[in-house]
């Protein structure tokens, strides 16, 4: 059974389609590009598959469960965590509490328990500072822990919101151009770390992405997306000779 | 076993000020001691009021400015339950002696104001927190004088002519108990991870979403806890001044504490302590510019507002442990290395 399926997924706004009949799955594990040109929408289908739009028509099914429909929380808590393409970090809270908002859903503590703070909220506080600060580590933030998330260099910001995301402890993770902005140093670290995520978190990776070396180099499969339509699918290798695709990114002669 | 010596040890402190403060300015020598001793009380009404405001506005980030409202509602609730259940709960209690059965009245009439406000604040709330925006100042400004007038037509409640005959039941120890419950109760929550579900809304709702928290929830969590606070504040200030009318109400005074807020620092729990305690201080230091005293609030917000938009304290010590200034990062050596670190990312380790 497929992670995520979308079957025949569409999406409405007034007269524009912003994503017809689209029908894809992403299997456990897998690393899952989606790319397009711009306005293709691939942002949208992320949108939809975090339920910050409810699709107009079609199905979205996580884990075998629709979740089409349900609010975005729900969502995040079914296991579906995600980056935005315009980094959207707690700018005035501190990097390590940029990451410890997740912990909030996974918490046991009632209203009751946070104002008394007996030994519940202290065994969990304590765990949750921990992992945290382990999740840091491993982004190579630990040493900005206190700093404003706001006052982080951009490369470290797409990262701490990769390990914000990462902190809910999703199955699948959603990265919206992640590359976005960085250096080919810079995103070819990228590339390994996501394969690294994949290894040791044990999740499934959708990719959008523009930078086509990180897609090519990472994605196992990929689905293109032209005009909300989905017109190719399948291997980087197979993606990279299609007719269809090269007339969508370079024009027909 | 540490809290259970460190509440006790409050109480005890909070019961020999009342002593103390007794002896020295209501009975004794000092000249103008009551008036003393009600400017403090006051002061500690507006930090209840401002710092539970606070946890709407400052760090929920919703803007309130019908705090005033939920203030009236609790004190009047409180009033009449003291002044038309007064003498039967005095009853049901006669075993124990006068004091403590004025605590159980207050302490019942506390809870009252509570519940009632809290209530309010779930009817006003979940409508109006559901939108995006800026509904909520609109509506929390037409729930306060709603309220008011809803009062004013209110026989039982002596309507236009006031609220009179409470029985005088909360002093300094009450309101001072009730502010330190009030601070204790916010800081915890923000240093919770409910402290940080409402920063993580104030600073970004769609990401906030993202991360697994149900934003129209706490956002009217965080309201139902700042409103059933002001409530509390209301009852105690009933029942100090004895007498209720809804001048005290009007939206002035919610203003009073949106500016005692913003001066202090919007969402840090001591400037709105400190903020509390100026506005209270500080127009009775000009007693004899009373009339001038909105333009003198108006003058220090505009001038606040450019010289220091973060307020006295700014965001200062909210999370116990002062943050890094920017420049550590942006420029100087340090900087230049961090940067340098930056194009190492994690997969190398």
């Amino acid at each position: 059974m497929a992670l995520l399926e979308l079957k025949s997924a569409t999406i409405r706004f007034g007269g524009l389609l912003a994503v017809k009949d689209l029908t894809f799955s992403v299997e456990e594990g897998e690393l899952f590009g989606l790319i397009g040109p711009n306005g293709a929408g691939k942002t949208t289908v992320f949108n939809l598959i975090t339920g910050v739009y409810a699709p107009t028509s079609g199905e979205i099914l996580f884990n075998g469960k629709p979740v089409h429909g349900r609010p975005p929380h729900r969502i995040a808590a079914a296991g579906i965590a995600r980056t935005f393409q315009n980094i959207r970090l707690f700018t005035g809270m501190s990097v390590l509490e940029n990451v410890l908002v997740s912990n909030h859903m996974h918490s046991k503590l009632g209203v009751l328990g946070a104002v008394f703070q007996g030994a519940t909220y202290r065994d969990e506080e304590a765990s949750y500072r921990e992992e945290a600060m382990r999740l840091l580590e491993l982004f190579q933030l630990d040493k900005y822990a206190d700093e404003e998330a706001a006052n982080l260099p951009y490369g470290s910001q797409r990262r701490l919101e990769i390990a914000r995301a990462l902190a809910t402890k999703p199955r699948l993770l959603l990265l919206d151009e992640p590359a976005a902005g960085m250096n080919p140093q810079e995103s070819a670290d990228l590339m390994r770390l996501i394969r690294r995520l994949r290894d040791e978190f044990k999740v499934s990776i959708l990719l959008v992405e523009h930078n086509m070396k990180v897609v090519m180099g990472v994605c196992e499969r990929i689905q293109v997306l032209v005009h909300g339509e989905a017109i190719a699918m399948g291997a980087p290798a197979d993606i990279r000779k299609d007719q269809k695709v090269i007339e969508a990114y370079l024009g027909k002669e | 076993m540490k809290r259970i010596l460190y509440i006790f040890g409050v109480i005890g402190v909070l019961a020999l000020l009342q002593w103390g403060l007794t002896a020295v300015l209501l009975d004794g020598p000092v000249r103008q001691g009551p008036y003393y001793y009600q400017i403090l009380v006051l002061a500690g009404i507006n930090i209840i009021l401002a710092v539970s405001l606070n946890l709407t506005n400052g760090i929920a980030g919703q803007f309130s400015i019908g705090h005033a409202g939920f203030f009236a509602v609790g004190a009047y609730v409180a009033a009449s339950v003291s002044y038309y259940g007064g003498s039967a709960i005095r009853a049901a209690v006669s075993f124990i002696p006068p004091m403590g059965q004025d605590a159980v009245v207050l302490l019942i009439a506390l809870a009252a104001a509570a519940l009632a406000t809290a209530l309010a604040g779930l009817i006003v709330g979940i409508p109006s927190l559901r939108l995006r925006g800026d509904y909520l100042a609109i509506v929390t400004l037409g729930f306060g004088e709603i309220i008011r007038v809803l009062i004013l037509n209110i026989d039982a409640v002596g309507g236009a002519r006031g609220f009179s005959g409470i029985p005088k039941l909360s002093n300094f120890f009450w309101v001072y108990l009730m502010a330190v419950a009030t601070v204790v109760t916010v800081w915890n929550l923000v240093r919770s991870t409910y402290g940080r579900a409402f920063l993580a809304i104030r600073e970004n709702e769609i990401a906030a979403q993202a991360m697994g928290i149900d934003v129209t929830r706490h956002k009217v969590l965080a309201f139902v806890i700042g409103s059933m606070f002001a409530g509390m504040a209301g009852c105690l200030f009933g029942h100090y001044t004895m007498y209720l009318h809804t001048n005290s109400f009007t939206f002035v005074k919610s203003f009073e504490i949106i500016i005692m807020i913003a001066i202090g620092g919007l969402g840090s729990i001591e400037g709105a302590v400190l903020g509390a305690v100026l506005l209270t201080v500080l127009p009775e230091a000009f007693r004899g510019f009373d009339s001038y005293r909105m333009i003198i609030y108006s003058l220090a917000l505009i001038l606040i507002m450019i010289y220091r938009p973060q307020g006295i304290l700014g965001q200062k010590s909210l999370f116990g442990k002062k943050r890094r200034k920017s420049a550590t990062i942006d420029a100087g050596p340090t900087g230049a290395k961090s940067v340098a670190a930056e194009t190492g990312v994690a997969g190398k380790q």
